[in-house]
């Protein structure tokens, strides 16, 4: 049974339509949830999380009706907020501690639970500070935190890593990746980084214009539509290129060092090094080629765009 | 750009401390750039809008002296023409329309009215504004504004771009727009800085890299310069081979790996992974083995030409972790 | 078993009950406004006008003990604190009728109303004012700063549990303010007289004095939340608390000269202070004699508790909405 199924989902503000006649379903695993600024992507998790009513449409959350039982959704989902936003006053372990009381804990098991958290989450005597000394990076780990203490089976974490520094990101997509392969939430990241969705996610969504306008498996959509290698050189490609093309393999230059080889593996891969050895331009990498998310997210916004115009 | 450069040199520090009372900006940075596009790295904290602030003469160094383009940068309008600032921060007027916006700051410059309206309009045409350029900024999206504050510092045609974080804030459509017009700029001649902690948004624009943390300088150039010199750092080299073994030992025995390890990887194909320090041997040798030996090579991946892995490093020597 | 509590693990566990996270949220804001100085020194000062309430008390006791109703020392002393009739037939207290009278016992009861009712007009109703202005302005004023709604209401919390809350965190102050005084005032009259059926003489007085307690908390309470919604600066919605007291003060200065020379006017209710001072008196039942007016007064309060509730739920949603 898929955890998320949404139908027809319609919102207006006013005259503003946020979500257009919007059907998704979620399964299991980590979702990657895209769509240009202003699609509806914030306007969607709200009305996930019962915070706002839609205009029309129904849908169900981990079996809850959106509409009727959103305290039961919001019971069994943990939420983290793109902005930043923080329990004024309290300390690290403070915040943790209400927050896991707020979803009814009791107040012990709360502070003891939010401890065991707050190590999960590489914090650790800043903990016991007042939030407003926090840096940006360990505020959104606090929010991280708040929004796993429950034990949630579902995650909605939006732009988990937009402020971190390269190291705390990678152990950010670490804990996600954790939480979800063995711990088997189901998490949906929204974020505008598309190099975190092709490290993390198993699925992608596109929301364009509050509808959703591709729902695929990163896997199935990183294919390249035939098969060829990119292989890049130190130095130019120019050559190689020539060489090539003389043994007629089909070949497409991407930058001075960069060619995109096409055809089977088997058969361009040994001529591809031979005309490097001939040439004398070493051989920086080879690697099957695969769509790239960007072109993939392009293209989908684009094919919205013309559609609506 | 409007003045052929005739600075070699693009920045220098010398030296240069910055003190907040007790609170440290940077310590003692010693630096020579020349003209091209350099991604400013570092964590959170680590000193990245101070050594801005000191490049676009916003803060006086404590100690140590600071030349832009040749010319110390405080109180020098002159040295401004040149120069473009995107900052991190928001600082655009609610009620103004972009595109008046823009043409106003123009006119700090020296632009007469007409021109700098034109030349807005043409700015924020390149940014991907010519929508929105006529509606009050109160109105703009965190996205438009970002563009906006880009098409601000590419309007009087600097020759150096100095950015805080464009592109936060940003979908992926506006990230590839906005790489593509900064991409342009460099090919055009024109030097920038781009000062950011996510590495793809760098890598997407320059090769060449500063990294502070802490407020110190702790390396720059190219991901492999810096590698190179790191000493006692093998290369990991990745490659899906289909005689494996057979290759394993032909690198061990010319004595060009530290180490070559054969496993599988997530999907069960079979992987070698080569730890060589002699990179441009281990290259040269490659295909003659190849050839030799009828090897099929489909893959060949080089794990540290990210920059993901080259900061990782950096930072573990940098706490004497290694 | 060699792992044992390793990372991240799952949890389950008994669940508090739903309907009582307002006392969380309750929590929170008496924690954060005990740590304010000036409201530690209130609430310890608040008791000191019930001290002297009690002396007096005491007075009366010994006055009746000694048989000599007319050498009252203890008349000067309840001067005093007490005053003399004013020309305001609502506010003056029966004292002064029962010092004019000879029979001090059979006043007792109406002493007391009048003691209760000038420890809540005359200081604690002040000191109420004093609490609320430290404690109302920042609960939500600073959350709607932080943005913690967002933390709020992605739980499972109604808006109705979040305000009450906030409610509870001030009203918890009030109560100590003035609830507790009132009611300890009572005790000790109880435990000063010369047998215990004065209790079935008075029982009424506890239950006048929650109702007084009410009258002075609830519409207080709300008045105050709901600046505190209208505005993200604490110091404004501070000011603004203030203000309405203050207006109300020379409001009244005004009405009640206009009054002295013979008109009439409604403007009256203006005075926040003096209405609650009204249906206090009312509650109090301290002039039995007089037959006073007072659905104007209990109306005006009515209305701005609602008002205020509007208002506050309204402000309390929106940020969801956007």
């Amino acid at each position: 049974m898929p955890l998320i199924e949404l139908h027809n989902l319609t919102k207006d503000y006013g005259s503003f339509r946020a979500i257009d006649k919007l059907s998704l379903t979620v399964d299991n695993g980590i979702t990657g949830l895209l769509g240009p600024n202003g699609a509806g992507k914030s306007t969607l998790i709200k009305v996930m999380l019962g915070l706002v009513s839609c205009t029309s449409g129904n849908g169900k959350v981990l079996g809850h009706d959106i509409v009727a039982e959103c305290a039961d959704i919001r019971t069994r989902v943990g939420y983290m907020p793109e902005d930043d936003c923080y329990l004024h006053g309290l300390s690290g372990i403070e915040s943790v501690q209400v927050a896991a009381q707020l979803s009814r804990f009791q107040a012990t098991e709360a502070l003891r639970r939010g401890h065991e958290i707050l190590d999960f989450c590489g914090m650790g005597q800043e903990r016991y500070r007042n939030v407003e000394t926090y840096s940006t990076g360990m505020r959104q780990k606090l929010r991280f935190a708040m929004a796993i203490v429950h034990d949630p089976e579902l995650l909605i974490l939006d732009e988990p890593t937009s402020g971190l520094d390269p190291e705390e990101r990678e152990s950010m997509l670490n804990r996600i990746q954790i939480l979800s392969t063995q711990m088997g939430k189901a998490i949906i990241i929204c974020t505008h980084i598309l190099p975190d969705v092709q490290v993390v996610c198993d699925r992608v969504v596109i929301i364009a214009a509050g509808r959703v306008t591709l729902s695929e498996e990163l896997e199935v959509l990183q294919q390249s539509p035939e098969p060829s290698l990119t292989v890049s050189f130190r130095g130019s490609a120019n050559s190689i290129r020539d060489s090539l093309a003389n043994h007629d393999i089909r070949v497409k230059q991407v930058d001075d060092q960069t060619l995109r080889v096409f055809g089977a593996e088997t058969e361009t891969s040994p001529l591809v090094w031979k005309a490097a050895s001939a040439a004398d331009v070493a051989i920086r990498s080879i690697v099957p080629s695969k769509t790239s998310l960007e072109e993939v997210f392009l293209k989908a916004v684009q094919e919205t765009t013309d559609a609506n115009s | 750009m409007n003045e052929p450069s005739t600075q070699p040199v693009l920045i220098e520090f010398e030296s240069v401390t910055k003190l907040y009372g007790k609170v440290l900006g940077v310590n003692d940075i010693s630096l020579t750039l020349p003209q091209g596009a350099w991604g400013l790295l570092g964590p959170n904290g680590a000193g990245k809008s101070t050594l801005l602030n000191l490049l676009t003469g916003q803060l006086l160094p404590t100690r140590g002296t600071v030349r832009v383009l040749g010319q110390d940068p405080r109180n020098n309008p002159e040295l401004m023409r040149k120069i473009g600032y995107c900052p991190g921060f928001e600082g655009l007027y609610s009620s103004v329309t972009g595109r008046k916006w823009v043409a106003f700051l123009l006119e700090m410059h020296g632009v007469r009215r007409r021109e700098a309206l034109e030349r807005a309009e043409e700015c924020m045409a390149v940014v991907g504004m010519r929508d929105g350029m006529n509606r009050p900024i109160s109105n703009y999206s965190r996205g438009m504004r970002q563009r906006t504050k880009i098409a601000q510092a590419i309007a009087h045609d600097p020759q150096l771009l100095i950015l805080d974080e464009p592109l936060s804030g940003l979908d992926p459509v506006g990230r590839a727009e906005m790489t593509e017009v900064l991409r342009t700029r460099i090919a055009n001649g024109g030097s920038l800085i781009l000062a950011s902690h996510v590495l793809h948004e760098i890598e997407a624009v320059t090769d060449s890299f500063l990294l502070i943390s802490g407020g110190r300088l702790l390396a720059s150039g190219t991901a492999e310069e810096v590698h190179e010199l790191l000493f006692d750092l093998p290369i990991e080299v990745q490659i899906r081979c289909d005689q494996p073994e057979r290759l394993s030992g032909l690198v061990m025995s010319a004595g060009l790996a530290d180490h070559v390890s054969l496993g599988r990887d997530q999907s069960g194909t079979r992987l070698l992974k080569v730890a060589t320090r002699q990179t441009a041997d281990f290259s040269a040798q490659l295909p003659k083995w190849i050839a030799e030996h009828n090897l099929q090579v489909n893959e060949l991946k080089t794990a540290d030409d990210s920059l993901q892995t080259l900061f990782n490093s950096l930072m573990k020597i940098h706490r004497g972790e290694r | 078993m060699p792992i044992h509590n390793l990372g991240y693990r799952t949890w389950k566990g008994p669940l508090s009950s739903a309907n009582s996270r307002w006392t969380v949220i309750a929590g929170i804001g008496i924690r954060r406004a005990w740590q304010s100085m000036w409201l530690r020194r209130i609430v310890f000062f608040a008791w000191v006008p019930g001290v002297i309430m009690a002396m007096l008390i005491y007075l009366f006791e010994q006055a009746i003990a000694d048989g000599n109703p007319s050498a009252f020392a203890y008349s000067r002393l309840a001067d005093m604190f007490l005053g003399r009739i004013d020309g305001d037939a609502l506010r003056h207290n029966a004292y002064t009728a029962a010092s004019m009278s000879q029979d001090l016992v059979q006043h007792r009861r109406q002493f007391w109303c009048s003691l209760l009712q000038a420890l809540y007009q005359r200081s604690q109703l002040i000191m109420q004012i004093m609490v609320v202005g430290l404690t109302a302005p920042a609960l939500i004023s600073q959350d709607m700063r932080s943005r913690a709604f967002l933390l709020y209401f992605s739980r499972p919390i109604s808006r109705t549990q979040y305000i009450l809350g906030k409610a509870a965190s001030i009203a918890c102050y009030v109560l100590v303010v003035t609830f507790l005084p009132g009611i300890t005032l009572y005790v000790t009259g109880v435990l000063l007289s010369p047998d215990i059926s004065i209790v079935l003489d008075t029982w009424d007085i506890p239950l006048r004095i929650v109702g007084a307690t009410i009258t002075m908390v609830v519409p207080t309470t709300c008045l105050g939340l709901m600046l505190s919604s209208l505005t993200t600066e604490t110091r404004f919605a501070s000011f603004a608390w203030f203000a309405v007291w203050i207006f109300g003060l020379f409001s009244n200065t005004v009405t009640s000269a206009f009054v002295a020379i013979g008109g009439e006017t409604p403007l009256e209710m203006l005075s926040l202070f003096h209405v609650i001072a009204d249906v206090q008196a009312w509650l109090l039942d301290v002039r039995p004699d007089v037959e006073l007016d007072v659905i104007g007064p209990l109306s005006v309060l009515i209305t701005v508790t609602i008002v205020s509730l509007t208002i506050l739920y309204k402000r309390v949603s929106a940020p969801m909405n956007v």
